[in-house]
């Protein structure tokens, strides 16, 4: 079977860690690509976390751009209050003896989609901003691509404001150029999909468990302690991995389910910037509105998502670089 | 037992005809006044409307007020594909026999109130101009306004746009004047009112009842269950007899306090009421907002309301 040529244009960030996880570990997806973008964190930090993760799971001959520093139009917004100072809630990886190759995101986009002759599929786990840059740039790009899995959105209620999700907030003109440039396949992972994995946090340790107590498993605690105490410093006693589930859903057709809408993004309301304007969501009735343009998961396979969790990390356990 | 004393502000429209009649036939509330504003359709046929339903059941006492005919900002869209031609397309009714008062709906409310001992509740159905205008008018009798307790808006979904109601969505920024009036506020919203449907067996058990209320309630529905079936909806949901059925009994409702503002300047979330449940916005909670409804007991609030009237 051939593998599934894949981007990851990523903000790390705890959930993107565990995005990458799950990718690395996949025997189905052919990772050509990593292409950091400011979001979580300020550009910089992101940048370094993803140089010290592709070290960390040995995705050697994994290529990684130089991404947006900025969004296009509007202010840069962090979300360190989640993921802390660094982005990783202060876990220290193993410093990269790599960096980033200057080539920027939008051009190594356009390079692997043209090399992966139409098979090409990117999961954005961040603000859209690489991904609009690389529309802009190169019209010809969207029909090149597979499926464009989004993290970000919501059909209903948000997180950043009553019903925006932080990603698309971050950048929403951004989002709003990549749902209408003509992708076929654009699937958008929203809050209302990530939110059906909000574990208790003692559940998500025994999901990550099979990550072993030597560096990896140590790592892994690490990492979910500190979103533990973040969780609970924002009122909550559970948490999901928003990120993750995306790049479970490229290889798993069965993960999630959609439905296609006319998806648009406020850029403009005070109460409503960043929201996704969901036309066919529910409650919705009967409303003119343009051609679907995204699919919007609707629900998922938990007990699926768990298990693909723990398998990748346990075949990812004995593999770690320190 | 002590009456609420009520003024509906609507735009008659088969629900709020619905809704007149839950408030004639409840002896938890006696209603005051009525005042009428441009919505469903313009307002000379949403005040006719109302003075032909309260005329039909012969209740020729209420004052009835003309009040807005067009919005702060916004122009009018009347929803004659639901209501329409006349605004209250199916019974055939006589002509009004009484006229309205020779008040404006603002200056029939604002006396209303003055002249009350009792604090009063304000039930609005339609675009909130009139209250709006009250509110900016008469600041001194906010004090005395019990409750506003409004069909409109919606916490996730809209009927006018995909997240606006129809209500707020005509005149939002009347909205987000009565939202941030510091009155008391229920937001009965689509959350909540599109359960609060009738079915069509149920439609019979009011024709059943025989008299003059219950043969218009259920040929209102003759009318208005069409187009909710065409549109693929469970019933004829009764939206705005909701403003009053929480007046009657908050308990029917599953209700959340919540942070509501209006979207003023949305391209595609403009007359949205944002709502925050959660307190992501740091906004002091202004509303009660409805969730849910138990639908079968709101049905039999309603049932027993119209078997008593004429």
């Amino acid at each position: 079977m051939h593998k599934i040529p894949v981007i990851i244009d990523t903000d790390p960030g705890i959930d993107d860690f565990f995005a990458l996880a799950v990718a690395a570990a996949s025997d189905k997806l052919d990772i050509r690509a990593i292409t950091p973008v400011a979001g979580n964190q300020t550009y910089e930090k992101v940048c370094r976390n993803v140089e010290n993760i592709r070290q960390l799971f040995r995705m050697d001959g994994v290529r990684i751009a130089t991404g947006a520093k900025c969004p296009l139009v509007s202010a840069q917004r962090t979300a360190g209050n989640v993921h802390g100072e660094d982005g990783l809630g202060g876990v220290i990886l193993p410093k990269a003896q790599q960096k980033a190759e200057s080539t920027y995101a939008w051009d190594v986009i356009y390079e692997e989609a043209k090399r992966a002759q139409g098979r090409l599929q990117i999961a954005a786990l961040g603000p859209l901003t690489n991904i609009a840059i690389a529309v802009l740039k190169y019209p010809d790009l969207p029909s090149m691509i597979d499926k464009l899995f989004v993290m970000g959105g919501t059909n209903g209620f948000g997180n950043v404001s009553p019903y925006a999700e932080f990603n698309i907030w971050a950048d929403p003109h951004a989002a709003d150029i990549v749902f209408c440039c003509g992708i076929k396949t654009v699937n958008m992972v929203g809050l209302n999909l990530t939110r059906q994995a909000i574990l208790d946090i003692p559940e998500y340790r025994r999901v990550f468990s099979a990550a072993g107590d030597g560096p990896l498993g140590k790592i892994v605690t690490q990492l979910i302690d500190y979103l533990g105490t973040r969780a609970h410093g924002l009122g909550n006693t559970a948490m999901t991995l928003h990120d993750a589930i995306v790049t479970a859903a490229m290889s798993d057709d069965k993960l999630i389910t959609y439905f296609p809408s006319y998806v648009r993004v406020e850029c403009q309301s005070e109460n409503a910037f960043g929201q996704t304007v969901v036309f066919a969501g529910n409650g919705n009735r009967v409303l003119e509105q343009g051609e679907p343009n995204v699919n919007v998961a609707d629900t998922l396979d938990l007990e699926r998502f768990k298990s693909t969790l723990s398998a990748s990390l346990e075949k990812l356990k004995g593999r770690v670089a320190l | 037992m002590n009456k609420r004393p009520i003024i509906i502000d609507c735009d008659t429209g088969h629900d709020d005809a619905i809704a007149l009649l839950l408030a004639l036939g409840s002896p938890e509330v006696e209603l005051k006044a009525v005042t009428t504003t441009a919505g469903n359709n313009v307002v000379d046929k949403t005040f006719h409307n109302t003075l032909k339903v309260l005329s039909h059941i012969g209740v020729t006492d209420i004052p009835v007020a003309k009040g807005a005919e067009s919005f702060f900002f916004q122009p009018h869209k009347i929803a004659d594909h639901v209501h329409g031609d006349s605004g209250l397309d199916g019974p055939e009714l006589a002509e009004p026999s009484f006229g309205g008062v020779k008040l404006s709906a603002v200056e029939l409310i604002e006396k209303t109130v003055r002249e009350s001992a009792e604090k009063i509740t304000l039930c609005p159905m339609g675009p909130l101009t009139n209250i709006a205008t009250f509110v900016l008018s008469c600041p001194d009798l906010l004090p005395k306004i019990e409750r506003i307790s409004f069909m409109g808006g919606s916490a996730v979904g809209g009927n006018a746009s995909p997240v606006a109601e129809f209500n707020t969505w005509q005149d939002p920024e009347a909205a987000q004047i009565v939202l941030k009036s510091g009155v008391p506020i229920t937001m009965c919203s689509l959350d909540a009112t599109f359960d609060a449907y009738i079915t069509a067996e149920e439609k019979e058990r009011f024709r059943q009842i025989g008299n003059k209320a219950g043969i218009l309630t259920a040929e209102l529905l003759d009318f208005f269950g069409k187009f909710h079936a065409k549109v693929g909806n469970k019933g004829a949901p009764m939206h705005d007899a909701c403003a009053v059925a929480a007046v009657i009994n908050p308990a029917l409702f599953e209700m959340k306090r919540a942070n509501v503002s209006m979207d003023l300047n949305g391209t595609f979330t403009r007359g949205c009421t944002t709502t925050d449940i959660t307190g992501v916005t740091g906004r002091k909670q202004n509303c009660d907002v409805t969730f849910g409804v138990d639908r079968e007991a709101f049905v039999e609030l309603l049932y027993s309301a119209v078997k008593n009237l004429q």
